[in-house]
């Protein structure tokens, strides 16, 4: 049940960028967006040869994506810890200290439960996930390009 | 004789602004949806409580954690050592003419496919 697919990784990674999208605050410049592509399609032509071949990974490639995801959650837990006065939460305050504190913990019960289940299961779902999220993406690029508004794009 | 008491009810608590519009489309298209399956009925009534009760105390954010854990809880099942959502995930492309759109019996028949193909 811990064994991964070239596929499942990269459908990993595309949900772990989808997630750092979804922390991104305040206005994004066309440097930034540009920036964050270009890491993105970085992150893809790395997983590329991975993607294309059948099979598992070797135990360097193990080795590899287990530091590469302990550093990246690093980073994600505090870019969400900065985010979380964004979301709503009825009851309670989600910009003071418990209100970030119950969102990290329940987003880390989430996470401990997909822990429990495997990662072939979490893997399963992100693919799952990934296509929901692309054709979202697609749905949203199709109407912003339909009705265009270049006024508020700063390349700084 | 309960579609059109359901028109009746649905338009009068409408213009009596005891409800909006949206909120009357959005659970006359749940109800619909849930007559699709009738068999996942049962199952979609106890999750349909916890969804509730998530979004009541925790909103959207809550909806979506609790979304997430039975997506995975989905994925993580498995019939006969056969993944539950296979062949979308895992994609089998050669099992998918049999998934949303069906191919006639005789293609089905034709493609060489073996349900072995699932296992990963």
């Amino acid at each position: 049940m811990n064994k991964l697919t070239g596929r499942q990784l990269s459908a990993m990674l595309l949900i772990s960028d989808a997630f750092a999208l979804f922390c991104f605050r305040g206005g994004m410049s066309l440097t930034t967006a540009a920036g964050l592509s270009a890491g993105i399609l970085l992150q893809f032509i790395f997983a590329l040869p991975l993607a294309l071949r059948r099979g598992g990974l070797s135990s360097g490639e193990q080795g590899f994506y287990a530091v590469y995801y302990i550093l990246w959650g690093g980073m994600l837990f505090n870019m969400q810890w900065d985010t979380s006065g964004e979301l709503y939460i009825p009851y309670e305050s989600s910009g003071g200290m418990w209100g970030k504190l119950l969102i990290s913990g329940l987003i880390g019960l989430v996470c401990i439960y997909i822990s429990s289940v495997g990662i072939k299961a979490a893997a399963r779902a992100s693919l799952i996930a990934a296509a929901a999220g692309g054709v979202c993406i697609a749905i949203v690029v199709f109407s912003a390009l339909r009705s265009p508004d270049w006024g508020g794009a700063s390349a700084g | 004789m309960s579609i059109v008491s359901g028109l009746i009810i649905g338009d009068a608590a409408v213009k009596s602004r005891l409800i909006s519009t949206p909120l009357l489309t959005i659970t006359a298209l749940a109800i619909m949806s849930g007559l699709c399956v009738p068999e996942l009925n049962p199952p979609v009534t106890i999750l349909r409580f916890a969804f509730l009760a998530a979004g009541g105390i925790l909103g959207l954010f809550g909806i979506s954690l609790l979304a997430c854990a039975v997506l995975v809880n989905i994925c993580a099942t498995e019939d006969y050592g056969f993944p539950y959502t296979a062949p979308l995930s895992p994609f089998i492309s050669s099992g998918m003419s049999d998934t949303a759109v069906r191919s006639s019996m005789k293609d089905m028949q034709e493609r060489g496919f073996t349900v072995e193909e699932y296992h990963e």
